[in-house]
Formats: C-alpha cells, structure tokens, sequence
C-alpha cells in the first residue's frame, strides 16, 4: 500500500502547480468524519440490497460464495481474494482483454460502479448531465475509501463513449491511468487491426505493473483459463434458457457482478458447482418460477451491484428475469475467443476480433447486430417481454431504443424503456411501470392462451 | 471509379508479368528429364531353359521375345541363343524407322522416340498345340514412359517391318493394327503375364475392350493366326514405374528440389520480416514470440477430433486415390473428367481431370461429339453435384497446401492476414490466371507449362515430367500458402471457373442470420477472406464463387445453428457451441476431480 501512496503523491506532486490541495496528505478531522459517514452509508446500502438480493427466494445454495463476494467487497470493504503478491489493474467497459491481464500475472477488477453513495460524492465532481456510473466512480475515487480503487497498479480505461473518455481524462490526475483506445466502427477491416496494434501497445504497460513478460505460454494458459469460464457459462445460459425457469434472473446478474471482482479459476469453478445445483434442480423439477410468470429481458445500460433494483423491482413483482444483455452481465464474458492462427500473433489477432466485433456497445457507430442479439435472445429465452433501461445521461442506449422499439413492434414483443439514475427516489414510480407492465403481459398472455390452444388443438 | 480501385498500378503489372511469362514458359526450364532415349542401354539377354523362368514368363514361352526394364536397362529377352543372335531390333527415330546396332544399343542415340521393336525370323513351330505346324512370325514392341501421355498421335511402326503391331493409346485402350490397317473384329489370343491366355476378340476399331491396366503394365502378347495359317504373335511392354526405386525417386527430384528452395524461401521471408519487425517500436519487442521462438505452448483447449478431422482423412484418401488410384485398382475411368488440379499427366489417376481438355480447348475440334458430350456432361455433373466441395475436401493441390499450412501452425510462426482490400485486389490477378487458363492453347503455348499441379501429381506417381515454369510458380505457392492459406486457391483459375457457377451446385453455406452475432470468427477463419459471411444479413444462403466448401467457418463458429453446411437442402454439419467449446470438458473433468478431492479431505478433517 505504501509503494502506491508514494506513487500518487509523486503523481500528486507533478500536478502541485494545478491543484495545491492535493498536496494535503494528512486529513483533517472534518475530513476523517467525513470519510466514516461516507462509509457507513455506502455499505449500508449495499448491506441493504444484498439482503434484498438474498431474499429473493429461489437463490441455488451454490449461489453463497457468489454474494459472500460482493458482501466483501461492497459490505466489509475488503480488497478482491487473491494471492498475496497480485498485483491488481482496474478495467472498465468490456473490451479490455482480461486474458493479456491474467498473462502477466496479475488479476483485473472491473471496476464500473454503482454505488449510491458514491454518485452523490461525485455529483459535484463531474457535469450535471454525466452518467451515473462515472460519477458513482469518481466519487470512490475521490474518497480514497474502497480497497479494489486503493490497491489498482493500473487502470485501463477503454475510449468508449464520452463520459469514458473524459473520466479516463480525470482518473489520470489521480492514479496511473491508460487509455485504450477502442476503434469507432467494426464494418471495416482496418479497425480491427488497429485494435491489434493497439492490445500490442497495452502489453508493455501491463509488463510494467508485474514485471512479468507475456510469452505464448501464459497468453494460450490465460486464454484457455477464460474460455473455461465461458464454457461453464455457455452452460448456465443453456439452463437459464429453461422454461420454467432454474434460476431467477436477479441472481444471475449478481453471479455476473462477482464475476468482476473473483479470480476466473475461482468463478469458473463456483460456476461449476452452480451448474451442477440447477442440473439437479433441473431433475427434481424444483423451478424457481410459475408456468405463467411473464419471462422478461433487460437491455440497455449496465446494471451494477448495488444499483439492482431494477431486476429486484421485476422480479419481486412477480416477473421472471431470464435474459440479460447488458455489458455488466452476460455480454461481458459471453462471445468465446476464437483462435485461428495458433502463432503469437494470432492468439492477438482472435482477442483483438473477440472484444471488438461481437461486441454489442452502442458506441460503436454500426451496431445493429444489437437488435439481432435481442432478437435471438428473444427466440433463445422465450421472453415476453423486454425492459430498456437507460442510465439518466447514458445517450448512447438512448440512441439505440428507437430502432428496437420499432424492430420488436414487428415481433410483437412489448418494451418499456426505464430511466433511472442512482438514487433511491424514482424507485416508487419504477415500481409502478414495472408493475403496469407486467400486468400488461400476464392479460396479453390471457388473451393469446385461448388462441395457442386452438392452434394446439388443431 | 471502382474499376480503378480494382487496378491498381502492382496488381497489373504482376497481371502482365505473369502473361509475358506463362508465354514463354515452355523456354523457362526449372528441371528437365530427357525425352529421348539417351541415358538408357539396351542388353539382350538369354534366357535358359530354366523351367522357373519359363513359367514364369509366358511370353518368354511362346514367343521366346519380350522387353523387360531394370532402371535404366531395357532388356531384350530371347528364348535361345540362335534367336539372340538373329534378332532385328528397330528404334522409332526423329529421321523415322532405323537399325539398331550393338554401338547405339549401348549408347542410345538421342534421336530416339523411346519406341523399340524387335523381331525374329520366321519360325515353323506348333504354338497352339494342335498338332499343326505354322510358320510363326515374332516380335516384341516396347514403348518407354515419356511416350505415354497426351500425345495426339502414338508410337507407330512401318507395317512393312512387322505386319502385327500393338499401340497403346492414350494410357486407356490397346489395339491391334494389322498390315496398318486396324485389326477389327477379329479373335485374338492375348496372353499376359498376370492372367494367363485368353481369347480376346477386337472391335470395330481394333481395340481390345476391358483390359486392366496392371496386366497392360506387366506385359502383354497379342498372337493372331491369320486364315492361310500364318501366326503373327507380338509381345508389348510399355515401360512401367515401380514405387519406391532409385527410378521413382528421380522422378521426385524436381519435387524435392522445390521442397528445398521452398524452405529456403520461407526462411528467408521469416529473416526479412524479423528484421523489419524488430525496428517496429511496438512490434519489436515480440519478434521472437511471433517466430514461435518462445518458449512454446498450446492451446490445451483447442477441439482435436471433429469435422475437420474428417475432413483431412477423406483429403489424405483422395489424395491416394487421385495419384495412385489406377495403379492400385487396376482401373481408372479416364472419360469421366473433374475439374480438379490432380495432374491427369499423370497415369495412374483413378479418373482424368477435365483440367486437360480446358487448357487445350482446341483439341475439341479433333475430339468427336460423343468425347466432347462427356466432357462437358461429366464436367457438368461435378459442378452441381460437388462444386467447389472438390476444392475443400478432394484437391491433392489443396492438401500440400494444407499440409504447409498446418507446419506453419505447429512451429506457431505469424501468418499473414489479408485484409478486404487485399483480397478485392485479387480478382484480377483471378480473371488473369483464367484468361491464360483457357486461352494461351489458342496461341500456342501451353497452360500445363505453368500449371503448379503438373510438380505434384505426376511425380507422387513416379512420371519424369519435364518441369518448366511450373517449377518456380510451385515454389511460391508453397511460400505463399505457408504463409497464407490456400494461397494458390484463391488465385486458382479452375477453381474460381467451378465458383462461377456456384449457384447450381448443391453443397451450399447455410446462415441464420439472426443467431450471428457477428464475431468475424468465420471471416479470420476463411482461407478465400470472404467477408458476406459474417456481415450478411439477408439472405440465408451465404455461398459465394469464392467458398471452397472447407467447412472451416462452421468449425470456428461458436452460435448454435448460426452457419451450415448443407447438400440438397439438408444441413449435414451446423455450427454448436457445444462442439466449439468441447476442449473444455478435459478441464471440466479435472476440475471434478479436484472438487472430489477436496472435499473428502474437509470430511476427514
């Protein structure tokens, strides 16, 4: 810890002439209080929807260490399980490759935030109109109190949409920050090999946080150790696919949460063991839900532990969540890495094509493989339902609702787009649409039955 | 506007440069097997009354007078001394027919055509033991491999030397000219070393109908006994290529020698581009990693065994096959005709390959209309039924490279990634290779001059076949498909005329355009760099002109049923998440293990 608190404050001292406050390294007691109450109210919150989150009946016993470990992030404030001398490099977005992290030796945390408490502190940080997740995020940063922040050697902040750009701007006045610079556009083939020279140029920034160097071995090791997590998780998909359902959807999102913060050997083999229960479960025919229970799928901004109330909101109001294509969930881990060329270069090349084309970001200037996904989560899930959630300020999904809008129309599925910020205020009047709108699906459902049987019948 | 992007200054100047060349490709020898008889000796041999011997060789036992070959000896075998001395031995020369005389037939002149025949004087002998004597009339008639071959016309001697004459045509029939005439519907006792004597009748040509091809190779003799009682008897040996002989051998040198500056080539490249990666400031740190000088490693995960390994099983059999197919069989169907890069010079396909008469388009004038009904039906029917399914699974050009493909994917040595714009850039390097494909018969020059294939096939077979430019274009094909696979396939004008009309052909790629999540894993993947097949999202069918059918999209694919291979509709090979991940499932066991394990030790403790 001290190695990183000399690191800043030399950082700190490059930037005196700027921000003469900075070179505060004792804080004042108005300061320290201030800190405690921060503190207290930021686990409170989390302690509070991780109880929500436990609640939810149908939770697999399987799931435990799943929530132990948000518990221990968010609730006791401990640093991410790892070996004693991991270094630990912070990640946002889904398109840093964790397999050049894991090649070095050290251990990504995403660190997307959201956090209550912390939006509030950086409400006054960043512009009224940023996003919730960044603010949420640069308050942590700000208040020098979470241990996954504390202890980052590294951030690697991919150039995605505005707010990530201007918040990478930001997070390197603080701490040793890298930008990654992700191509706008996927159509042409020129912007996935800038991606590649691109991952060859954050290799040595990774090199210098561990000192390791990546050679082909620790690349295909740390690409094979995820592609068995993508294994495991295909197989969860296969049986989230079930109707009724295995398990509710809350709780795979928060598996997907823990996902950020766990080792992959550790996830992928907790994420066996769930497997294994929702097999068993699958046998024994203990479903976590009703024939009718309307199944619905969320889309749009990410969804980050604490700020869950909106799949709580679904399922506690008698939905059942079954598809997720968010990028704190499935998507950050669902497309497998393809190797094609077994050289060094080629294993690059497939991480290069694995996290920018397939990737559904709506920053990225041609995406309407995004509908398509829905689409076939749609036909895969056998959802009734979709709900847009869209993050006050997060314009990028904004943009994209029209068109799926316009495109499920055709399809017949309902959608309801939710704004939500990060804040405990709009969570009556969500209560109220979620509500409606699953009302909305049960009387569709009715009023279809008669016609399904007939078509059973004859 | 798109035109110029098209042709650009390199892609027409490498366009022109490969014309001028294939011109004069005949006149660019990379390595060169005499076609005349030099080099050769001929003994004459007596062989004694031993009884093994004589049953052993039933020519030997009617005739007395047969041709052997032992590597470069051509053995003239006579039944007795007497014999040994009359016998007249003639050679088929540049200034026509001419006398051998013990000099040349130890020193073969050059002027030989590599056809010899020897005869007897009339003998009175009972041969048919019958109890009758007749005067018996002997010959023996060799032809030496290069004869064999697509020659328009084959080695025919003087009637007047021997009035009986067998000619072996076009590695396909046997006839029988009689005083120059064709010997048609005649009986004739045919005796050959494997089977035995049999009476054989002619047809209206003269041909003798249903021989196999290894009594043809093992020596046959043609006896005719014309009405007023003469006995005319011919033995026939047409010089024949033993597998595994210091013959053989040399007819792979030029293969091996290609092999050889190949990898010189490909070191060479590998040397260059280190020394242009190490300047790179990004780059130059992995120069080593991306030569796969590392420390190696693999990919544990990596799927061993599934379509891909039936596809390399059924590429390695029809490799077999297609080379060695007609000497094994004893049979080969030389009017079926696919279009496959399998050398037909060689003689020993199982089938002919429709490659020939393409790039001799003006031999269709000599051909009669049921030759030409064939070609083009057989030609036709391969097109639908297979198409450019005999790219990815069947071509013997397609696995070499394959085979270089792969050894670049074991020493894990960087490839080289086309882009779009590179591969567009190609089509008229494609329309080229066709123009000369089709055309350059008509101006007198010759495809198979540079054709890569003619290096591969024939050799295998143990043929000595000249090479010229073929030579070098083999060697960067090979450097090329080291490095970029299938490199010759995407230039390869026979294979890009069956993707013309790829729309009839049944094995199509199947899409489902709404489970694609458009990784561009089947992009990376494609050997032919065709990009519609992860962008489209239209049509269902993803075929192009382009596809070899090498099913490498679908094995890479990871969304279950997203790509397909289907043949007359029926998808017989979808792409599963299931397969693509089973790697995995080692590691799912050993992780099993361990949780046992684990567990038992709590319980103990």
């Amino acid at each position: 810890m001290s190695l990183i608190n000399n690191k800043r404050n030399n950082q700190e001292k490059n930037n005196s002439e700027k921000n003469d406050e900075n070179i505060v390294t004792e804080r004042s007691p108005v300061e320290e209080r201030q800190r405690q109450r921060f503190m207290d109210k930021a686990t409170k919150v989390s302690g509070k929807y991780l109880r929500r989150l436990e609640e939810l009946n149908g939770a697999p016993a399987a799931m435990q260490p799943f929530f132990k470990v948000l518990k221990d992030i968010y609730v006791d404030m401990k640093n991410v399980e790892k070996p004693a001398d991991t270094k630990i490099v912070g990640t946002y977005c889904v398109m840093v490759p964790h397999e050049l992290i894991y090649a070095v030796g050290a251990q990504p945390v995403k660190l997307c935030s959201g956090s209550y408490t912390a939006f509030s502190i950086g409400d006054d940080l960043v512009p009224r109109d940023a996003c919730p997740l960044i603010k949420a995020v640069m308050g942590f940063q700000a208040m020098e109190v979470m241990p996954i922040y504390e202890a980052c050697e590294l951030m690697v902040v991919p150039i995605t949409c505005d707010c990530k750009k201007k918040m990478a701007g930001m997070l390197k006045e603080m701490v040793p920050t890298y930008s990654l610079h992700v191509p706008t556009s996927k159509s042409d083939d020129d912007d996935m090999e800038q991606y590649v020279q691109e991952l060859y140029q954050l290799i040595p920034e990774l090199e210098k946080v561990t000192g390791n160097t990546i050679t082909y071995k620790s690349l295909a090791k740390s690409i094979d150790q995820m592609g068995f997590a993508q294994y495991e998780m295909s197989k969860f998909n296969d049986y989230k696919k079930h109707v009724p359902a295995l398990i509710k959807g809350t709780h795979a999102m928060a598996l997907m949460n823990a996902f950020s913060y766990m080792p992959v050997d550790k996830w992928s083999e907790q994420l066996h063991l769930l497997n294994e229960e929702l097999a068993q479960r699958k046998k024994d025919k203990a479903y976590v839900s009703k024939d009718k229970q309307p199944r619905i799928m969320v889309t749009g901004s990410p969804i980050i532990f604490p700020n869950i109330k909106i799949p709580l909101l679904i399922e506690e109001m008698g939905g059942i969540l079954v598809g997720d294509e968010t990028c704190m969930g499935e998507r950050s881990i669902y497309d497998p890495t393809v190797v094609v060329d077994q050289s060094f270069d080629g294993l690059m090349r497939s991480l290069a094509n694995r996290y920018t084309r397939p990737c559904t970001c709506p920053t990225f200037v041609d995406n309407n493989q995004r509908i398509y996904r829905i689409k076939q989560m749609i036909k895969d899930h056998q959802v009734q339902g979709v709900v847009y959630h869209v993050l006050r300020g997060c314009l990028v999904y904004d943009f994209e609702y029209q068109t799926l809008e316009d495109e499920l129309g055709k399809l017949g599925v309902p959608v309801i787009r939710v704004e939500s910020d990060y804040n405990e205020e709009d969570i009556e009047q969500l209560r109220i649409r979620i509500e409606a709108f699953i009302e909305l699906i049960k009387l569709k459902d009715l009023a279809m039955r008669p016609k399904k049987q007939e078509i059973a019948g004859e | 506007m798109k035109l110029k992007k098209l042709f650009t200054l390199p892609i027409i100047i490498t366009c022109i440069v490969f014309a001028v060349l294939s011109f004069f490709a005949y006149n660019i020898v990379f390595f060169n097997f005499s076609t005349d008889a030099s080099g050769y000796t001929m003994t004459t041999a007596v062989n004694t009354q031993d009884e093994n011997i004589q049953q052993e060789s039933i020519q030997a036992a009617s005739t007395g007078l047969s041709f052997t070959y032992d590597n470069n000896q051509i053995i003239l075998n006579t039944a007795n001394n007497q014999d040994a001395a009359n016998v007249k031995v003639y050679a088929l020369s540049i200034n026509g027919v001419t006398e051998m005389t013990p000099q040349n037939m130890a020193v073969m002149n050059p002027d030989y055509l590599g056809s010899f025949i020897a005869t007897l004087p009339e003998q009175t002998t009972d041969i048919d033991g019958d109890g009758m004597s007749k005067t018996v009339y002997a010959a023996a008639k060799t032809d030496m491999a290069f004869t064999q071959g697509y020659q328009p016309t084959a080695p025919t001697f003087d009637h007047e030397l021997f009035p009986l004459e067998i000619i072996f045509t076009d590695r396909t029939t046997i006839s029988v000219l009689f005083n120059g005439e064709p010997l048609a519907n005649q009986t004739l006792t045919l005796t050959s070393q494997r089977s035995g004597a049999n009476q054989v009748t002619t047809n209206a040509e003269g041909a003798i109908e249903g021989l196999s091809l290894l009594d043809i190779r093992n020596g046959i003799a043609v006896t005719y006994v014309e009405d007023d009682g003469n006995a005319y008897v011919m033995s026939y040996q047409v010089e024949d290529n033993t597998l595994l002989s210091t013959r053989y051998l040399s007819a792979l040198t030029p293969f091996f020698i290609i092999i050889a500056l190949s990898i010189i080539g490909i070191l060479l490249c590998l040397w260059l581009r280190k020394r242009v990666v190490e300047k790179d400031p990004v780059m130059g740190r992995f120069s080593d990693e991306r030569m796969g000088l590392g420390p190696m490693g693999t990919m544990k995960s990596q799927r061993k065994f599934g379509f891909m390994a039936i596809r390399w099983i059924i590429m390695i059999v029809s490799f077999f096959t297609l080379i060695y197919g007609g000497k094994l069989l004893g049979q080969w169907y030389s009017n079926i005709a696919i279009p496959i890069f399998a050398c037909p010079i060689n003689q020993d396909q199982l089938i002919a390959s429709s490659c020939y008469t393409l790039a001799h388009l003006n031999l269709l004038v000599s051909m009669n209309w049921q030759e030409i009904a064939i070609f083009f039906g057989s030609l036709l029917i391969s097109l639908v039924v297979l198409g450019r399914f005999i790219c990815g699974f069947l071509c013997p050009m397609g696995l070499i490279q394959d085979i270089t493909h792969e050894s670049r994917q074991g020493l894990k040595i960087e490839g080289l990634s086309l882009t779009e714009k590179l591969y567009s850039r190609l089509k008229p390097i494609k329309w080229t290779m066709l123009l000369l494909f089709l055309g350059l018969c008509f101006v007198g020059v010759n495809f198979c001059d540079i054709c890569p294939a003619i290096t591969v096939s024939p050799a295998f077979a143990g043929f000595k076949v000249s090479v010229y430019l073929s030579g070098f274009f083999m060697i960067v094909v090979i450097i090329g498909s080291f490095f970029k696979r299938r490199f010759f396939c995407n230039i390869c004008p026979l294979g890009y005329l069956m993707g013309l009309g790829h729309k009839i052909s049944l094995f199509r790629i199947k899409k489902d355009c709404q489970a694609c999540t458009e990784c561009g894993a089947c992009y990376e993947a494609c050997p032919m760099g065709i990009k519609t097949i992860y962008t489209e999202r239209e049509k269902n069918d993803v075929t192009t002109a382009d596809c070899i059918m090498c099913g490498e999209c679908i094995d890479k694919c990871p969304e279950n049923k997203a790509l397909a291979m289907s043949f007359c509709g029926v998808k017989f090979y979808q792409a599963s998440r299931k397969t693509f991940m089973s790697g995995h499932k080692k590691t799912e066991k050993k992780l099993k293990r361990l949780i046992k394990k684990r567990d038992k030790n709590e319980s103990d403790q």
